[in-house]
C-alpha cells in the first residue's frame, strides 16, 4: 500500500508541475482546447500505466502528448479539418488589428498549416527550446531528420507569412 | 525577417496563443482512473479463452473503421469520454437534436426566481406547459396554453394556489389578429429550441469548454452581446441542452437546468391537462 501511495504522490506531483505545459503543448499543435485536454489526459494515462518504469517521465509524457494529439487529429473527420482550416484563415481585415497581434495570429495560423511532424519539431525546438538531440529522442527521429524538418518548416513559415502579407495588402486596398 | 527574428516571434506567438490554457485540476485523478479501468479491462481480456477473444476482436474490428482499434479501446473508458470538437461540428449536432425536440417533454428548473424553486414541463408539440413554484403552503401550480380564434392569439392560464386552496382559469387575448407568421414552437423560460436554433444559425454561440453538468459530460457554448452573456451547456453525447445561464451585467444571473424527458402518456398529461388538487375551490380569475 505504501508503494502505491508513493507512486501516486510522485505522479501527482509530476502532473501538478508539468500538466499545464503538457496541455499547452497539445493545444498549440491542434488549436482545439477540448481536444488538447483529452489528448493530455490520454497521454497522462499512458504515463501512469508506466510510472516508475520510465527513465525520463517528462520526455515520455511529451512524446505521449504529441502522439495522442496526432491521434485526435487523424480521428477528426476530413470535413471538420476543412472547416477548421477555413476558420483559421488570416483575418480579412488584419489592418483593424494591432499589427503585432495580427502578425502573431498569422504566424500561429501558418504553423498549424504545417505537416504535423514539422509542427511538432518547431514547437519542441523553438518554443520548448529543446536541443536537436532531445527533440529527436522525443519524436523518435534522427537528429538529421529534426534538422531538415526544422529548416523546411521555417522556410515554409517564411513563405506563408510573405504570402499572407501580400493577401492582406491586397484586401486592405480593395 | 531573418531566422533569429522568426524564431523569436514564434516563441512569443506561441506564448500568447497558449496563455490561459491550463490542465484541469483533476486531470491526474482522471488519468489514474482511466488507467485503472484500462488495466482492469486488459486483465479481464487476458482471462478470456483465445477463441472468444478472436471472435470479439472480429466484431470490434468490423464495427470500427480503424484496423488497429483494439477490443480494449472499444470497451475502455475512451468510448465513454466526451467528444471535443469544433463549434461548427457542435452546432450541427445541436441543430439535429433540436429538430427532434417534438419527441420529448422539456423539463426546466430554476432557483433564480423569487418564490422558491420553479419547475416547468413544456410540450413542444402543443406549446402547453405546467409549472410549479414554491413548496408547502406557498406552492403555486399553473398550466399555460395558447390558441387562436379567428387569427387572434389567446392565452389560457389555469392556476392553483396552496395558500388559499383556490384555483381559477384566466383567458386573455391579443388586441387584434396576429400580424405576420405566428411564433414557432413553445416559450421556455431559459431558452426555447427555436431561440437556441436562431442563435446557432446566427453563429453567435462559440464552443468555449466542457465539464460535468447535472452528472453529464457537457459542452459549453457562449455568446456575449452587449450587457448579456448567454451560456448554453449541451450534453456531449445527445447534444440536448442541459443548462442555460443568462448573465446580465447589472441584473445578476439566471440559471435554468434542463432535461428532455421521453414522451409518455403520463408526462404528456402533466404538461397539457390541468389537474386541480382535491378540495380546492374555484374562484373568478383576478383582473
Amino acid at each position: 500500500m505504501a508503494v502505491r501511495e508513493k507512486k501516486w504522490a510522485t505522479y501527482e506531483e509530476f502532473v501538478r508541475t508539468h500538466g499545464d505545459s503538457l496541455v499547452r503543448l497539445s493545444y498549440v499543435l491542434c488549436g482545439d482546447r477540448g481536444k488538447a485536454e483529452d489528448a493530455t489526459q490520454e497521454a497522462l494515462t499512458r504515463v501512469y500505466l508506466r510510472w516508475g518504469r520510465i527513465e525520463e517521465p517528462l520526455s515520455y509524457a511529451r512524446r505521449s502528448v504529441i502522439n495522442a494529439t496526432n491521434d485526435q487529429w487523424r480521428r477528426s473527420g476530413r470535413r471538420e479539418r476543412r472547416e477548421r482550416y477555413v476558420a483559421e484563415q488570416p483575418p480579412v481585415l488584419p489592418a483593424l488589428l494591432d499589427d503585432e497581434v495580427a502578425d502573431r495570429d498569422r504566424l500561429v495560423t501558418a504553423l498549424r498549416r504545417l505537416p504535423y511532424g514539422q509542427r511538432a519539431v518547431i514547437v519542441l525546438r523553438y518554443w520548448h527550446q529543446l536541443s536537436e538531440s532531445e527533440t529527436a529522442r522525443i519524436l523518435g527521429n534522427s537528429v538529421g531528420t529534426v534538422k531538415s524538418q526544422a529548416a523546411r518548416a521555417l522556410d515554409r513559415l517564411r513563405q506563408e507569412l510573405a504570402s499572407d502579407f501580400v493577401h492582406a495588402k491586397t484586401r486592405s486596398t480593395e | 525577417m531573418n531566422e533569429a527574428q522568426l524564431i523569436e516571434e514564434l516563441h512569443f506567438a506561441l506564448d500568447d496563443e497558449a496563455a490561459g490554457v491550463r490542465a484541469q485540476p483533476d486531470v491526474a485523478q482522471r488519468a489514474r482512473a482511466r488507467a485503472r479501468r484500462r488495466r482492469t479491462v486488459r486483465g479481464l481480456l487476458a482471462g478470456v479463452p483465445a477463441v472468444a477473444l478472436a471472435a470479439g476482436l472480429v466484431v470490434a474490428v468490423q464495427g470500427r473503421p480503424a484496423p488497429h482499434a483494439s477490443a480494449t479501446r472499444t470497451a475502455g473508458p475512451a468510448a465513454a469520454s466526451p467528444r471535443y470538437t469544433t463549434t461548427a461540428y457542435v452546432t450541427r449536432q445541436v441543430e439535429a437534436a433540436l429538430a427532434d425536440a417534438d419527441h420529448y417533454i422539456i423539463r426546466e428548473q430554476t432557483n433564480s426566481y423569487p418564490g422558491g424553486t420553479y419547475t416547468e414541463w413544456t410540450d413542444p408539440r402543443t406549446g402547453s406547459s405546467y409549472a410549479t413554484q414554491g413548496t408547502g403552503s406557498s406552492k403555486v401550480l399553473s398550466w399555460n396554453s395558447t390558441f387562436y380564434v379567428k387569427n387572434v392569439l389567446h392565452w389560457k392560464t389555469t392556476e392553483a394556489d396552496y395558500s388559499t386552496h383556490t384555483w381559477f382559469v384566466s383567458i386573455i387575448h391579443a388586441a387584434g389578429p396576429i400580424q405576420g407568421a405566428p411564433p414557432s414552437g413553445p416559450d421556455v423560460p431559459g431558452g426555447s429550441p427555436a431561440q437556441l436554433l436562431q442563435m446557432l444559425k446566427a453563429g453567435v454561440l462559440r464552443v468555449v469548454g466542457h465539464g460535468i453538468v447535472n452528472g453529464r459530460h457537457a459542452t459549453e457554448l457562449k455568446s456575449r452581446q452587449g450587457a448579456v452573456t448567454i451560456t448554453v451547456w449541451v450534453d456531449s453525447k445527445t447534444y440536448q441542452p442541459v443548462r442555460y445561464i443568462r448573465s446580465f451585467v447589472h441584473l445578476g444571473t439566471l440559471v435554468f437546468n434542463e432535461s428532455w424527458v421521453s414522451r409518455s402518456a403520463a408526462v404528456v398529461n402533466i404538461a397539457n391537462n390541468p389537474q386541480i388538487p382535491a378540495g380546492f375551490t374555484r374562484v373568478p380569475a383576478p383582473r
